[in-house]
């Protein structure tokens, strides 16, 4: 714990490594370059990681790592120039709703639907019968504490509410992984902070599998099980550290010597790679 | 009744009596302007030709409006939808739209004769240039985190379009269409009045070559009240499906 570990190509590594449960996710050494006609840009490089089920690993990343680029290739949006990504053993070439949600920055709820409908949305899309996505709509906004909220439009909700839709809506398709691209970003610090709160409940109660996306390493430190750093253009993955504070956490541990020392540490290695300044958000 | 409709309605009462008054005193030519008592007249006495006249404009309009929005729509759907497209062509389209087509009418009556299709065929060019322009601007206006969220869930290509961009894109539609419509009212009316064989048009420029004075304002009065009209429905409309135009999500 606390030294940074060697890229995945160490087969000694990769056995010390030992992952609790099977993974489902796993990623192994997706490129991905950008080409137009003059020049080819590359915008991840050997990325390899793999999440064990029912863990909650963050990727932190300064702009410009790529985070959107390997968002929609995980997601099976986009194909990589090199590399898979498999889940449950599968690679990943397509959309896959059932096994793969997103949750966005922007809530990126349909206006004219109200809460409830938002939720049902993705499942509507499967096919599900109208009563059972009904009723999982109110079961999945219940779980996001929007109990008395099912009806109202987004419009009339706040961004921490909206923001909590989008997670019942991913929720409710039942995926394998929930991956979550800065899903706070468009928060104010003090709501930003309560829904990570949020999360983490909602995380425990579900037992998902959660891989989120973020700019703020006291995010992922105080959320993840695992973090992922990856450097600026191209995205590399420059450390990775398991996070050591025990379950349930409070806020005390993000005064502590310990979270200073591993905020540092990130810190550096995001500062070594040139990316100081580049949107990273300290604190 | 409100005390601000009672006033307007005072207000009213009072100008028409007021026109009457100097028309009848002969300080107003009843040639440049009738008396309103006139205007009636012309009205009860012609109400067949006027009827006649209104369903004619009516059935033009109808038609117009049914291909302009549905050409106008398509276009700029499949414009809007190619980046490239309405990068393109919403410039080519702006310029089309500013020419004053009026200038292209003797062709159109040569393509399409005297009859009715000449007017539909000018109130479709007329409106059709918004609508596209309005379909393209809310088709490629659509943030691309959305298509990328639909993609995400499954949606096939259809869906992607009928269930997340077109409704996305409705409010700026609406905008094209309310004033492409009106244009294409206003289209069908001014092609009437340069030759045909009837409509609201015809009887504004039949009865002004006769010195009907009455009947003239008369049928211009069936004009604005067209105009008005379909402009209340389509503002209506509009502010219904826009109200969910600003509000971020």
């Amino acid at each position: 714990m606390g030294k940074p570990i060697e890229p995945l190509e160490d087969p000694v590594t990769m056995m010390t490594r030992a992952l609790p449960a099977n993974p489902v996710i796993e990623v192994q050494g997706l490129t991905h370059d950008y080409a137009n006609v003059k020049n080819s840009v590359r915008a991840l490089e050997d990325i390899s990681f793999s999440v064990p089920e029912g863990s909650f690993v963050s990727v932190v990343g300064p702009s410009g790592c790529g985070k959107s680029t390997l968002l929609q290739i995980l997601a099976g949006l986009m194909p990589a120039s090199k590399g898979d990504v498999l889940v449950d053993n599968k690679v990943i070439n397509s959309p896959q709703p059932s096994k793969i949600a997103i949750v966005f920055q922007d809530a990126n709820l349909l206006p004219w639907k109200n809460a409830a409908e938002n939720v049902e949305f993705p499942l509507e899309i499967q096919g599900v019968p109208q009563a059972e996505r009904a009723k999982l709509a109110h079961e999945m906004l219940e779980l996001v504490g929007l109990k008395d909220f099912v009806s109202h439009y987004p419009s009339q909700l706040s961004g921490g509410m909206r923001q909590r839709v989008s997670i019942a809506r991913g929720l409710a398709q039942d995926p394998r992984i929930i991956l979550m691209d800065e899903p706070f970003g468009a928060l104010d610090e003090q709501s930003r902070t309560k829904m990570g709160q949020e999360l983490l409940r909602i995380w425990t109660k579900t037992g998902k599998t959660i891989l989120l996306i973020t700019h703020s390493i006291s995010e992922a430190l105080f959320l993840s099980d695992q973090v992922l750093v990856l450097s600026a253009r191209p995205g590399r993955i420059v450390d990775r550290l398991d996070v050591p504070f025990p379950r349930p956490r409070s806020f005390d541990i993000i005064g502590s010597a310990e979270f200073g020392a591993l905020r540092n540490r990130i810190w550096n290695q995001l500062n070594t790679d040139d990316a100081m300044g580049q949107g990273l958000e300290g604190i | 009744m409100s005390i601000a409709l009672k006033r307007s309605l005072l207000i009213w009462a009072a100008i028409l009596l007021l026109w009457e008054m100097l028309s009848r005193l002969g300080v107003l030519s009843s040639v440049i302007l009738p008396a309103p008592s006139m205007i009636f007249d012309a009205a009860k006495s012609s109400a067949g030709e006027f009827m006649e006249g209104i369903q004619i404009t009516l059935y033009e309009v109808l038609i117009a409006t049914a291909i302009a929005v549905a050409l106008g729509t398509s276009l700029g759907a499949l414009l809007g939808a190619s980046g490239l497209g309405a990068k393109a062509s919403a410039p080519i389209l702006a310029a089309l739209f500013a020419v004053p087509l009026i200038t292209w009418y003797p062709l159109f009556m040569t393509w399409f004769g005297l009859g009715s299709a000449s007017k539909i065929a000018y109130g479709v060019v007329s409106g059709v240039f918004p609508i596209a322009i309005g379909t393209i601007d809310g088709v490629s206006g659509v943030d691309g985190q959305r298509i990328v969220f639909g993609r995400s869930i499954g949606c096939s290509r259809a869906q992607l379009f009928t269930r997340i961009i077109l409704p996305l894109a409705l409010p700026s539609i609406i905008t094209g269409m309310r004033i492409g419509i009106a244009l294409c009212v206003i289209g069908v009316i001014v092609a009437e009045m340069l030759s045909s064989l009837g409509g609201v048009g015809y009887l504004i420029s039949y009865h002004r070559t006769m010195f009907n004075t009455g009947h003239v304002y008369f049928s211009i009065l069936i004009a604005i009240t067209f105009a008005y009209g379909v402009n209340r429905l389509l503002t209506f409309v509009e502010r219904k499906f826009s109200a969910w135009r600003d509000t971020d999500t």
